[in-house]
C-alpha cells in the first residue's frame, strides 16, 4: 500500500520545478518546507501559491480558449510583487504556453523561454501589430518552435509578398505534435494548396479550414475527428468524398459553402451506391446554397452512428423540390421518426415567407435534427413533415417561432392542428410589405371561421401557448383578440342551443410584456381574469424555455 | 440500525474530535492512514492542525460528506473547468468568509490533510482577492515586502512597460 501523505497540491508540476529552482539557487532551502519568505505569518508554501496562480490563469484550452493580451499583462505585472513571486511565475511553464502575435516581440520571446519544453498554443493575428516587419519577426520566432505547437489559430494576414511568403513558410513548418488547427487562408489569392504542418501532423484531431483549397494529404487527414470547411465558393465534389475515405475516425463534419463543382452522380440516389462508411461520424453540419452536394454526401456516405444532422440550403435548385432531399435522408428517417415520437414536439422557425427551419427540441437528448429551407413553400414543407410523422400514433406538437406577419404564412400555419405554441420573438415592420400581404396577428387569432359543417372555429385551433413578450405586442390588441377568440359561456351555450357548432380553442398560456402605465396594468389584470386565459406571464423567460417546456 | 462507524481525530493542541468515518475520509490523508493502520480506537493525530482550524475543516467535510470525490485527472484546460476556475458555490462562499489568518490556516490544513475541494475553495478565494490588483495592492494585502533593489525594480518596470500601456 502506498503511503501518500504529502498534500493535495503535490502532483503539481510547478511544485517540483520550483523546488528544484530554489534548491539550485539556495542550497540551504529544505525541499519539504519551502515557504514564500515575505508572506505574513501564514507560511504559504510555494506550491499553494502556484496553485492559486493556476486558478487565476488556467492553462488555455483548445482553439478559441486562449489568453488575452490583458491576461498576459496581468501575469507580467504580478512578477513585480516580490523576487519570490517573480521567480515562481517565471518558473511556471503553464502560464506561458499560449503565445499570440498580439504580444510584443520581447514578450513572445519570454513566453517561449519560460514555457520551457511544454507544448504551445499559438495564435496568429494581425490585430495590434504595427508593421509587416513586426509580424514577420514574430512568425519567424514562433516558427523555430514548431516542434512544440499543439494548437494553431491562424487568422488572415495581409501585407504584400513578404508577408505572403513568410506566412506560407510558417504554415508549412513541420509541426508533428499539432492537435488542432484553425486556419484562414483568404489572404492566399489565387488559392494555393498550403501544405499545413509540413503535411505531417499525425496527431491532428481538429481542423477548421476557412477559404482555402481542401487538404489532400493522408497524413494530415488520417487521424481527424473534427473537420470544418468554411468557404465562400464551391468545393470539388470528389475532394469532399475523398475526405471521408482518408479520415476514417471523423466524428464531426461541417461544410459551409456555396455548393459543389464537378460531377455529382445523378444515379447515386437511385442506386444508393455507397462509397464508404463513416463509422464514427456523430455530427453532420452542411450549410450550402445549392444543396446538391448535401444529397450527394448523404447518399454516398453511410453514417450509421450519426446522432445529429444540421442541414440548410436553397431548395429551388434541388430537382424535385424536397423529394430529392427526402430520398437522401432515407437512412435517417427511422431516427427522425423516433425523435418525433419520443420528444412529441418539434420547432419551426419561420423567418420570412420562404425561409424556414424545422428542428428537434433543444433539450431532447436523442437524435437531433435541424433542417433549414429556403426556396420551398411552407405548404410543401408541412406536407413533408406530415408525411414523416404519418405512421406515428400521435402527431407531434409544433412550436412556431414567427417573425413575419405575412398573410399567406399565417393562413397556412393557422390551419395546422399540430401547432400548440406560437412565439413572436420580434415582429418585422409591416410597412415593408404591401398592405394586403400582411395581417395583424391579434386580428388573425381572433378571426372567426364559419364552416357549414364545422360551425364556428378559429385559426390555430389547438394553440395552447402564445408568447409575444419579446415582440412587445400591444396588450390591448391581445385583450381584444381574447374577446373575439373565446366567446362568453352563456353566449356559446345559447348558440349551441340553436344547433350551431362551436370549436372553442383550448385555454391559453399567455406571455405578454406589460408596462408601468396605469392603462396597461388594468388590461393585464383583465387579461389574467379572462376565461380564455389559463395563465398570464409578464416576466422574463429563459430563451429556450418556450420550446422546451 | 447500527450507528455509522466513527473515528477520533486529535488536533495539534490536544483536542479530540469524534466524527463519522465517512466525514473524516473526505481527507485523503486520513483515508490512507485508516487503510494502512486499520480500524483502531486510538485517536488519529493531526500535528499540523490546531483545534479551531480542524473544527472549521470538519464543518466543511460534514457539509460535503455525500459529494462525489474530485476526479484526479480533471483537465484544467477544458473550457468548462476554465470557466469554473474561480467560481465558488454559495455555501462555500459563506463558509470561507473568515479573517485572512484563518483563511490561510484552512488552506494549509486542506493541503496537509489532502482535501482538494477545500483547498480549491481557499485558493479560489485568494485568487479572487488578487484578481485585478496592482503589485503594490497585493503587497499591502498580504503584507509582502518589496525586496527588489532599485536597479532590479527599474529593470522589471521597463520590462513591464507594455503591460501598463494596455
Amino acid at each position: 500500500m502506498s503511503q501518500n501523505y504529502s498534500g493535495a497540491t503535490n502532483s503539481a508540476l510547478e511544485n517540483l520545478l520550483f523546488r528544484q529552482h530554489l534548491s539550485a539557487t539556495d542550497p540551504h532551502t529544505s525541499t519539504s518546507t519551502v515557504y514564500i519568505q515575505s508572506h505574513p505569518a501564514h507560511n504559504l508554501p510555494v506550491e499553494i501559491l502556484a496553485h492559486i496562480l493556476n486558478l487565476l490563469f488556467p492553462e488555455a484550452g483548445d482553439l478559441n480558449g486562449g489568453r488575452s493580451k490583458s491576461d498576459v499583462a496581468e501575469i507580467y505585472r504580478l512578477r513585480m510583487v516580490s523576487k519570490s513571486w517573480k521567480g515562481l511565475i517565471e518558473d511556471m511553464p503553464t502560464l506561458w504556453t499560449y503565445v499570440s502575435t498580439a504580444y510584443p516581440t520581447a514578450v513572445v520571446r519570454d513566453c517561449l523561454r519560460w514555457s520551457k519544453n511544454h507544448f504551445l498554443r499559438i495564435k496568429i493575428s494581425q490585430i495590434l501589430i504595427s508593421s509587416a516587419e513586426a509580424l514577420i519577426d514574430r512568425l519567424q520566432i514562433l516558427q523555430s518552435h514548431s516542434h512544440r505547437w499543439k494548437t494553431l489559430e491562424y487568422y488572415s494576414t495581409t501585407g504584400g509578398p513578404d508577408v505572403y511568403i513568410h506566412a506560407r513558410n510558417f504554415l508549412e513548418s513541420p509541426a508533428p505534435m499539432l492537435q488542432s488547427i484553425y486556419v484562414n487562408l483568404s489572404a492566399f489569392t489565387p488559392s494555393v494548396r498550403v501544405n499545413l504542418a509540413g503535411g505531417g501532423a499525425e496527431g491532428l484531431k481538429h481542423l477548421t479550414l476557412k477559404d482555402g483549397l481542401l487538404p489532400r494529404s493522408s497524413n494530415l487527414l488520417h487521424g481527424l475527428e473534427t473537420l470544418r470547411i468554411l468557404l465562400e465558393g464551391t468545393v470539388p465534389a470528389k475532394d469532399i468524398l475523398n475526405i471521408f475515405f482518408k479520415s476514417p475516425g471523423l466524428r464531426c463534419f461541417e461544410l459551409s459553402c456555396e455548393g459543389a463543382e464537378g460531377q455529382i452522380s445523378p444515379t447515386a440516389l437511385a442506386t444508393r451506391s455507397l462509397d464508404t462508411v463513416a463509422a464514427s461520424l456523430k455530427e453532420v453540419i452542411i450549410h450550402v446554397t445549392h444543396p446538391q452536394i448535401t444529397t450527394h454526401i448523404l447518399s454516398r456516405i453511410s453514417m450509421p452512428s450519426c446522432e445529429s444532422v444540421e442541414l440548410s440550403g436553397d431548395f429551388t435548385t434541388l430537382g424535385g423540390d424536397l423529394h430529392t432531399l427526402d430520398e437522401a435522408l432515407a437512412p435517417f428517417r427511422p431516427k427522425i421518426r423516433e425523435t418525433l415520437s419520443l420528444a412529441g414536439r418539434t420547432t419551426l422557425l419561420v423567418s420570412s415567407e420562404d425561409e424556414f427551419e424545422w428542428s428537434s427540441p433543444l433539450e431532447y437528448e436523442g437524435f437531433q435534427f435541424s433542417f433549414g429551407f429556403s426556396g420551398t413553400t411552407l405548404g410543401r414543407l408541412i406536407e413533408w413533415i406530415r408525411k414523416l410523422s404519418a405512421t406515428l400514433e400521435a402527431p407531434p406538437e409544433l412550436a412556431i417561432s414567427l417573425t413575419t406577419p405575412h398573410r399567406q404564412t399565417l393562413e397556412t400555419l393557422g390551419e395546422w392542428d399540430e401547432v400548440t405554441k406560437l412565439r413572436i420573438p420580434w415582429m418585422e415592420d409591416p410597412s415593408t410589405y404591401e398592405v394586403d400581404e400582411v395581417v395583424s396577428l391579434a386580428d388573425f387569432l381572433g378571426d372567426v371561421q364559419v364552416d357549414p359543417t364545422k360551425g364556428l372555429s378559429w385559426n390555430f385551433p389547438n394553440l395552447q401557448e402564445l408568447d409575444v413578450y419579446s415582440a412587445e405586442y400591444d396588450p390591448l390588441a391581445i385583450f381584444g383578440m381574447l374577446n373575439k377568440r373565446y366567446l362568453p359561456d352563456p353566449y356559446a351555450r345559447a348558440m349551441q342551443g340553436l344547433g350551431i357548432s362551436i370549436q372553442t380553442p383550448p385555454q391559453i398560456d399567455l406571455r405578454v410584456k406589460g408596462t408601468t402605465e396605469v392603462g396597461d396594468a388594468i388590461i393585464m389584470t383583465a387579461m389574467e381574469k379572462h376565461w380564455g386565459v389559463k395563465s398570464l406571464n409578464q416576466g422574463e423567460l429563459d430563451e429556450s424555455q418556450f420550446a422546451d417546456e | 440500525m447500527s450507528a455509522a462507524p466513527q473515528v477520533t481525530l486529535e488536533s495539534s493542541d490536544g483536542e479530540k474530535f469524534k466524527v463519522d468515518k465517512e466525514v473524516a475520509e473526505r481527507s485523503v490523508l486520513i483515508k490512507n492512514m485508516i487503510e494502512d493502520v486499520g480500524e483502531s480506537d486510538n485517536p488519529i493525530p493531526l500535528p499540523n492542525v490546531n483545534a479551531s482550524v480542524l473544527k472549521k475543516v470538519l464543518e466543511y467535510c460534514e457539509h460535503h460528506r455525500g459529494d462525489p470525490l474530485p476526479a484526479a485527472d480533471a483537465d484544467p484546460s477544458n473550457d468548462d473547468n476554465r470557466k469554473r476556475a474561480t467560481e465558488i458555490s454559495d455555501w462555500d462562499q459563506k463558509f470561507i468568509q473568515v479573517d485572512q489568518e484563518m483563511l490561510f490556516e484552512i488552506i494549509l490544513a486542506a493541503n496537509y490533510m489532502d482535501i482538494k475541494p477545500l483547498l480549491d475553495v481557499g485558493c479560489k478565494t485568494v485568487a479572487n482577492m488578487i484578481k485585478g490588483k496592482t503589485p503594490e495592492e497585493i503587497r499591502k494585502l498580504f503584507n509582502i515586502v518589496n525586496d527588489f533593489t532599485p536597479e532590479e525594480e527599474a529593470q522589471i518596470k521597463k520590462e513591464n512597460e507594455w503591460a501598463e500601456d494596455r
